[in-house]
């Protein structure tokens, strides 16, 4: 039996411990906890027998560790920590994240995309030929949508609110290259108009939206964006 | 409901006063059907069935609008857009058109550019002050476009200013789109307005042409605000209603795509 790294033996009682605060609540879990412990006997990873009774019957870690057999033995220890962790957690999650509250920060937890807000460029692309719902009229008319967009655009190289409304197959041949290059980018995401393309502050990857039903919504969107 | 009209905006219904229909002294109209045949319409669609609103509708989208404050007027006072004038010179034709592409552009948040009629109706009429009807104004226009008024004034029927410079300019002001409206079709005009597109329309009766900017409704009744060619001495800063047998165009066309230019 491969003789355990003195940092994986530290960690060994901190991942007991952390689990055992997560699965002491149902016996279905107490079992997981008990097949974690077999698994890291197993692999080598305790020194000694923990006192934690046996399952029943073979978990799924243990069908696990059965089935690749000696290749356990020489996967590294932290891989199976990991391993073991990432099951555990997510069988407790539904899937959704992870839970390891009282482990060291071994494993990075998932970090919701954060949206900067600053000045934006938008490019609203919608068809007159096309009916629109009397909202979405009044959004993409209304005064108030109109007063947010020219305070909280990017200016244009002449001061003026870098945001436009334009048609599905606009020519912006005599605009100038800034926009001529944001509708190369905007034309491919507004393929089903009436949408937004919002560029966000910091040269952020644009962003498309369809078009909200309300200036409400329209605002709420550009909101998000372009901060209040 | 009646729509809350502007300060002395004048509603110009069968019995309208003179003083609402004569232009100003020394002012023109222009308004001549007898130069049709010029050819027209190229890129010009008729009119989709699937834009037309319902006459039921009407009376509460107008509240609606006039509530939110989305009107193209509302547009037009944000962005503090002056009406045309068109002084001695008998385009009305041309000046109608021109403003709609104006309204369009702001539309659009183009640069808010203030264009010369008289680039467009000296050239179709070989700098001549004649009259002249909407969809030949807006053939040219699609076509050549139409000069800045600070590089061709607004009423110069001046060949000095056809520079080859001026031409390129006016080049970046043309009007891609616009529907074709039936004769007297007032369904189509007042669903072009709810979907905040102007109209330029042609009346026979005033020998005048006019843009149409908002529907209204008044004394139990469909209207129509437009916007005339006379200056903001005009009844309300340029505005005004027409109402009855005389809101009915003998031609009118709208305008709904510009050039994207700066």
């Amino acid at each position: 039996m491969a003789e355990p790294t003195p940092d994986l033996a530290q960690l060994v009682p901190q991942i007991k411990a952390a689990l055992a605060a997560h699965v002491k609540t149902t016996a279905g879990t107490r079992s997981v906890l008990a097949e974690l412990d077999a698994a890291l006997h197993e692999s080598g990873a305790l020194p000694e027998p923990t006192p934690t009774p046996a399952p029943s019957g073979p978990g799924i870690l243990t069908r696990i560790a059965a089935g690749v057999g000696g290749l356990v033995k020489r996967i590294p220890y932290q891989a199976i920590a990991i391993a073991v962790i990432l099951v555990v957690s997510l069988a407790q999650n539904g899937g959704h994240g992870l839970s390891c509250s009282g482990l060291p920060s071994i494993i990075p937890t998932p970090v919701k995309p954060t949206v900067t807000t600053g000045p934006i460029r938008v490019i609203e692309v919608t068809d007159q030929a096309k009916a629109l719902s009397q909202t979405q009229l009044e959004a993409l008319n209304s005064t108030t949508v109109r007063a947010y967009l020219d305070s909280h655009c990017a200016k244009d190289s002449d001061g003026r609110p870098a945001w436009r409304s334009w048609s599905p197959d606009v020519d912006p041949s005599g605009e100038s290259k800034s926009w001529q290059d944001a509708w190369a980018t905007a034309k491919p995401l507004a393929s089903s108009p009436p949408c937004v393309v919002i560029f966000p502050a910091g040269g952020l990857p644009p962003v498309a939206a369809p078009l909200p039903a309300d200036a409400t919504g329209l605002l709420a969107l550009l909101t998000k964006y372009g901060g209040k | 409901m009646t729509s809350l009209l502007y300060p002395s905006e004048p509603v110009i219904g069968d019995d309208a006063p003179a003083r609402h229909i004569e232009p100003p002294r020394g002012y023109g109209r222009g308004l001549d059907y007898s130069t049709k045949g010029l050819g027209f319409g190229s890129v010009a669609q008729p009119f989709p069935e699937e834009l037309l609103i319902p006459e039921s509708d009407w009376q509460g989208m107008i509240q609606e609008m006039e509530s939110t404050k989305t009107r193209i007027s509302d547009l037009l006072d944000a962005c503090g857009w002056k009406p045309k004038n068109q002084q001695q010179t008998e385009y009305c034709w041309v000046n109608a058109p021109t403003f709609c592409v104006e309204v369009t552009r702001l539309k659009q948040n183009e640069s808010p550019v203030v264009l010369s009629p008289a680039s467009v109706g000296a050239q179709i009429t070989n700098y001549r002050n004649v009259g002249g009807f909407t969809k030949g104004a807006l053939d040219w226009i699609a076509t050549h476009g139409i000069a800045p008024a600070s590089a061709w004034p607004a009423n110069a029927i001046s060949r000095q200013y056809a520079t080859q410079d001026n031409l390129a300019l006016a080049q970046r002001y043309r009007q891609n789109d616009w529907f074709v409206l039936d004769l007297s079709n007032m369904a189509q005009i007042i669903s072009c307005l709810l979907r905040r597109i102007p109209v330029a329309a042609g009346l026979s009766w005033w020998r005048h042409e006019v843009t149409y900017i908002d529907p209204v409704w008044v004394d139990g009744a469909i209207g129509v605000r437009f916007e005339n060619s006379w200056g903001e001495q005009y009844g309300a800063k340029g505005r005004g209603v027409l109402q009855g047998r005389r809101m009915y165009p003998d031609d009118a066309c709208a305008p709904y795509t510009a050039l994207a230019a700066a």
